[in-house]
């Protein structure tokens, strides 16, 4: 099932535009920032539409803050990439969905460490295509070199990684045929490109649905009978 | 001389403005292709779009089998030709003409 984990709807009257995108290229869903009542959503077309949190904000308290408020309400939490301490400490927290890349420079890039965290957590990392689209010539090539060295240090852990459009307007969306290309150029092999596009987000939204579930505690611990 | 391996891909190319010839957007995956990978590789692509049809945005492209990830990655990349704002989508792939229409 190919779904985009990020869309930047603006608001809630531009939906239609990039539900009706989203078809036409071949996508069966996407992820919004839009508050839209549910974490998953079903258009009449059949579009499934998913709740996105992203947590921003400085310093480990407030991510963690936040986090326990949206868990519940959103299919996917992304935590984007900051200092070590933070990212780290979302790796290992089985809440999280997705460590995102927002941040092009050195401090923001993914380590080994968390990497490895991230990967026995079953967290993936998500590489947001749009800075390839906004830029060009040397700009674009210093976002491929972090973004194929966060694609070889998330792969040699054992981590997902998941490509993301982070569209603005319908038509920077793309198809996941023209996505798993772009994997390509990130250093993937096509087979695990593909994998990235049509796999990754579907195991991801599997495993936020047991997150979401009341009886979840962490994976593996779930309540199954309570005491009366 | 090896006789070159072809590919063929029908593509859409989804649009938001006005419409774009076919020399437009075989120049605009060139010059994507030229940026990301070189004269070398621009070279031995062998790029042609044929049954381009420019209001419905459908074609297909030709081009060595060696390149075809490469041109598709850079024809994916693509934002915009001649100010019109674009998204390509490869639709699918064969080593045949007929194949496509299978």
């Amino acid at each position: 099932m190919p779904v985009d984990l990020n869309v930047r709807v603006p608001s809630s009257n531009r939906l239609a535009d990039f539900t009706g995108m989203a078809g036409r290229l071949g996508l069966t869903g996407f992820a919004t920032s839009l508050s839209l009542g549910s974490p998953v959503t079903r258009t009449n077309e059949g579009m499934v539409l998913l709740t996105r949190a992203d947590i921003t904000g400085k310093g480990l308290e407030s991510v963690k803050k936040q986090l326990a408020r949206v868990r519940r309400r959103a299919a996917i939490v992304a935590v984007p990439l900051s200092d070590i301490e933070v990212s780290n400490w979302a790796a290992e927290d089985s809440r999280v969905d997705l460590l995102a890349i927002v941040e092009l420079s050195k401090e923001y890039i993914i380590h080994e460490s968390t990497a490895k965290l991230a990967a026995e957590t079953g967290i993936a990392l998500e590489i947001p295509i749009a800075p390839l689209l906004e830029t060009s010539g040397l700009d674009r090539s210093k976002v491929l070199k972090v973004y194929r060295e966060s694609v070889a240090t998330a792969t040699s852990a054992g981590m997902n990684v998941v490509l993301s459009s982070c569209a603005s307007e319908p038509i920077l969306m793309r198809a996941p045929s023209a996505v798993w290309h772009i994997g390509i150029l990130l250093g993937m092999d096509k087979q695990h490109s593909r994998e990235t596009v049509y796999q990754v987000p579907d195991r991801i939204l599997s495993l936020s649905e047991r997150k979401r579930s009341s009886e979840s505690i962490t994976p593996g611990i779930e309540i199954v009978r309570e005491d009366e | 001389m090896r006789r070159m391996r072809r590919r063929y891909v029908l593509f859409h190319l989804h649009r938001d403005g006005p419409l774009i010839n076919v020399y437009q957007l075989s120049a605009a995956i060139r010059k994507s292709f030229l940026s990301l990978f070189g004269e070398v590789s621009v070279a031995d692509s062998r790029l042609f779009i044929g049954q381009y049809d420019t209001d419905e945005g459908t074609g297909i492209l030709q081009c060595n089998a060696e390149s075809l990830d490469k041109l598709l990655a850079s024809a994916a990349l693509i934002t915009s030709i001649e100010g019109t704002k674009v998204s390509f989508q490869p639709r699918r792939a064969s080593g045949t003409l007929k194949g496509l229409t299978r």
